[in-house]
């Protein structure tokens, strides 16, 4: 019997393999990202700050928004664009929206085949009509929603650095809210089969997390990252705390908090923050108590995709009644800029240095998926070796192993953004 | 799955997958395609399909080539599919990954263990693979992978390239009959020939349908020569890809040459002064190395020599284009127009230009852009500078410049109205005038710099050999 898994897992964004080594007593895991370099932060030096967001949102088609962001956010640091309240709503909403969008992607067309015994879309919408049909409904609700704010669903275009490029007029926030409005509706529904999951058990072997601390508020924008220890800093000291290392296997960074394997994400941010979800604590009452187990990071997909959808209809209905503020003008100059947002998959950093011409001259980012990438190695040696023990199958092993990977969203064409320096 | 229509396969390589993302967003016309349309989707990691077929009917491809190992993965896919995609700018230009042209294993080296091969240059997947549809945008419009898949079910399996210049698919382009060649495979309707030519005002060019069908062609799909097209050969100057050409004439001159024939190279100014720029040499090297073509002598000359303006007005056409140009709109000012020149070039000599509309006159025409790629052999900057062995000047002096189409435009209603009654109008209808001409050699600056550092070239030969 051969004792080690190389599994190549699908239903993510990317390529990635799993390797198991159950050889020895001490269980060796590996989490293999076999992506093609892309070298973003080489690509990006020399250029205009005005075309690096454009460039950066390539980093991910799923995620493209949350780049978009987050490098949008480096640069007005940079440049000390001090954007209007309504822009910074407007922007919290655009997050907010597409982590839903990403969530019933990634729960209802990815992650939720593992439990219910389907192996691809196809096989799901023969066994579940249902659920596959108000999936579909709600992901199209949501990329309207996306369409009507970012322009696009994959690469926006509706925002330059300083604000957005075309005035949201009451219409089209208010076509927004009712598209929202609908999927609320849906979503309260959907949700149901996520939170009554059975997951496997698993406790967290690591539970170290960082995330982004508003002042108020979930998933709003913030200057201050803390983490599970209770340590809050500055988004610009986060290479004090965050360090970047080279796996020598994978085509990905990871990093280590303190010296430590940590993870970002839903989990993460409903862990520190759950009492802040106004309006769905009912649910939050349910999960609270597996959110040790990173499968959980389902659930808490689940509760952050109903937060997301109703928060966002309550902002814009805030919004639509007064003129907006939605430029501001943007002077050139020389800095240094951090830009923090908590994405899809958890925190994302994005850091420039700007030459008095606005020409970049350095840049960093870190993503989720290079963040929680040793987490994944410790839980699934955790959770091999308690499957060992148990004396299940390979198969089972690696069925297992994959919803696991799965269940925390990897994004692999994130994670091989990096450039290697020193 | 034996009765399945169609059996797809979309793999991935380096890219953003959001072109998968989109496909995804489908939904519902996804799910229909696989039920109602009998679509079997056999390799899509992200949907869960992950069977390796021996045989594909579609292929698609996301993402660009980095390294050798995807390279040979490209060609076995393009061996076991009858039809292969390219989906989105990363495959079909290169996108995003391309601009990581200047990095090699150096940045790399700290990654010798991980799963990837050695990196080559990002280029389009064409270079590779022959390619059959393209799918454009970053990312691809959902709606056309979906009519793209539908005609493909239905067996509508049609070559994209072909749609592309609908108005000439059998043959070369000419306006009497050999200038320009177009090539539908290369051509990636990014619209730069049709906006020059509708800066020109001449609008022979035109972008056509939508989706998958958008092609460039002229109006009614009417042969080139029915249309207004003045055979500037902008077009061809400034399409990014190659697709749109002039006829060379390379070959036969290197042939002539090779078999010892006594050729004079007549130069033009400006074609000198471009190549000098482009080259980043002295001019006087570059007659040097043009003899070392095997040409037995270059002689600097300028269509102004032979200009021989009556005492009354006269507009004159530097070229075919402007004399096609005036013909054509401005039919009342006719009477005033002189010949075109390059009509008394002595037989057995080449004319080496800026102007792809002077190749109208004969086969012994060289483009300043064809020159260049037969220096390509020589080492220029090694050589000694040398005079040419005549020098022509111009006949007339004192007369008005009229470059460009505004500029023209404006002095020829002037004509028209009578407020220029008298004096020589030299005119030229290309902006930049013939320092930008259709025949140009590729230089590797940006337009405002390249056009600057050419005048630069340009003012500098005329001081010195203008003086000599």
């Amino acid at each position: 019997m051969s004792l080690s898994i190389q599994s190549k897992v699908d239903r993510v964004f990317g390529h990635l393999e799993v390797q198991v080594d159950l050889r020895d007593k001490d269980v060796k895991t590996k989490f293999v990202v076999m992506d093609d370099l892309r070298f973003f932060e080489h690509v990006v030096i020399g250029r205009k700050f005005t075309e690096v967001p454009y460039i950066v949102s390539r980093i991910c088609g799923a995620c493209s928004i949350a780049h978009f962001l987050a490098s949008v956010n480096a640069v007005e640091d940079a440049l000390k664009v001090e954007v209007s309240e309504d822009v910074m709503m407007l922007k919290e909403v655009m997050n907010k929206i597409q982590i839903a969008q990403n969530t019933v992607v990634h729960l209802y067309f990815l992650a939720i085949l593992d439990y219910l015994n389907s192996r691809n879309l196809n096989e799901l919408a023969l066994s579940k009509p249902e659920l596959v049909k108000s999936a579909i409904i709600l992901n199209s609700l949501c990329l309207q929603a996306t369409k009507l704010l970012a322009g696009r669903i994959v690469n926006p275009n509706t925002y330059v650095v300083g604000g957005f490029t075309k005035n949201l007029t009451k219409e089209v926030l208010e076509k927004t809210v009712k598209t929202l409005d609908k999927a609320e509706k849906v979503a309260r529904e959907l949700i149901k089969p996520i939170i009554d999951l059975d997951l496997p058990r698993l406790e967290d072997p690591e539970p170290h997390y960082v995330v982004l601390d508003p002042p108020t508020g979930y998933l709003s924008m913030s200057d201050y990252i803390v983490g599970s220890d209770g340590v809050r800093f500055r988004k610009s000291e986060y290479l004090n705390y965050i360090s970047e290392g080279v796996s020598e296997y994978s085509t990905s960074k990871y990093c280590l908090y303190n010296g430590k394997t940590f993870f970002v994400g839903p989990r993460a941010r409903l862990l520190a923050f759950s009492e802040r979800l106004s309006g769905v604590s009912d649910i939050v009452g349910h999960v609270r108590e597996e959110l040790k187990n990173p499968f959980a990071n389902l659930k808490a997909k689940a509760v952050e995709l109903l937060y997301c959808i109703a928060n966002s209809k309550e902002v814009l209905s805030s919004l639509k009644g007064r003129d907006l503020n939605i430029r501001t003008d943007v002077k050139v100059r020389a800095g240094e800029g951090v830009g923090v947002i908590e994405a899809p998959r958890g925190l994302l950093i994005h850091h420039y240095r700007l030459n008095d011409q606005g020409i970049i001259t350095y840049a960093n980012v870190i993503t989720p998926t290079v963040m929680f990438s040793k987490h994944v190695e410790v839980a699934t040696k955790s959770l091999s070796k308690k499957l060992l023990e148990e004396g299940v199958s390979l198969t089972e092993v690696e069925a297992k192993v994959g919803a696991l990977v799965r269940a925390y969203d990897p994004c692999l064409v994130c994670a091989v953004h990096l450039e290697v320096r020193r | 799955m034996t009765n399945s229509k169609l059996v797809v396969g979309i793999y991935s390589f380096g890219g953003c997958d959001g072109c998968r993302h989109e496909i995804l967003n489908l939904g519902d016309a996804l799910l229909e395609l696989l039920g109602k349309y009998n679509v079997t989707i056999a390799h899509e990691p992200l949907l869960g399909y992950v069977d390796e077929k021996e045989e594909y009917d579609v292929v698609f491809i996301e993402g660009s080539i980095t390294s050798e190992s995807e390279v040979k993965k490209l060609v076995e896919l393009r061996s076991k599919s009858k039809v292969l995609v390219a989906l989105g700018s990363c495959s079909f230009l290169g996108g995003v990954p391309a601009l990581m042209k200047d990095l090699k294993e150096g940045v790399a080296k700290n990654l010798t263990n991980a799963p990837i091969g050695k990196l080559v240059n990002v280029v389009p997947i064409g270079k590779y693979v022959k390619v059959d549809y393209w799918l454009r945008g970053c990312p691809i419009n959902n709606v056309e992978f979906l009519t793209l898949i539908k005609k493909l079910v239905e067996g509508k399996f049609f070559r994209q390239g072909e749609r592309r210049f609908d108005f000439c698919r059998t043959s070369v382009v000419n306006v009497n009959g050999k200038l320009l060649n177009l090539d539908g495979e290369k051509c990636i309707v990014c619209g730069r020939c049709v906006s020059v030519c509708s800066n020109l005002g001449v609008n022979a060019l035109g972008i056509i349908n939508r989706g998958i069908d958008i092609a460039v062609s002229t109006p009614f799909q009417e042969p080139l020569d029915n249309t207004p097209c003045i055979s500037c050969g902008l077009c061809a100057a400034y399409c990014p890809v190659g697709a749109i050409n002039y006829m060379n004439n390379i070959q036969l001159i290197q042939d002539m040459l090779r078999r010892g024939e006594k050729l004079i190279a007549y130069l033009e100014y400006e074609a000198l002064a471009a190549l000098a720029e482009s080259e980043e040499v002295h001019p006087g090297k570059l007659i040097t190395a043009i003899k070392e073509l095997g040409f037995d002598k270059v002689v600097l000359w300028t269509p102004l020599a032979e200009v021989r303006p009556s005492t009354d007005l006269s507009i004159v056409p530097m070229s075919y284009a402007e004399h096609k140009y005036i013909t054509q709109f401005y039919p009342d000012l006719k009477k005033y127009l002189t010949q075109p020149p390059a009509t008394r070039i002595p037989y057995r000599a080449v004319l080496i230009t800026q102007c792809v509309s002077r190749k109208v006159y004969g086969d012994y025409v060289l483009t300043a852009r064809e020159v260049q790629t037969m220096l390509r052999s020589l080492d220029i900057t090694e050589l000694e500078p040398t005079d040419p062995d005549h020098i022509y000047r111009p006949s007339i002096y004192g007369y008005l410049r009229a470059v460009g189409p505004y500029e023209l435009r404006g002095v020829l209603e002037a004509v028209r109205r009578g407020i220029i009654k008298t004096g020589a109008i030299v005119t030229y209808i290309c902006p930049n005038g013939c320092l930008m001409g259709g025949g140009q050699p590729y230089s590797r600056l940006p337009f405002e710099v390249c056009v600057e550092c050419r005048e630069n070239y340009y003012d500098k030969l005329l001081k010195t050999y203008l003086t000599l």
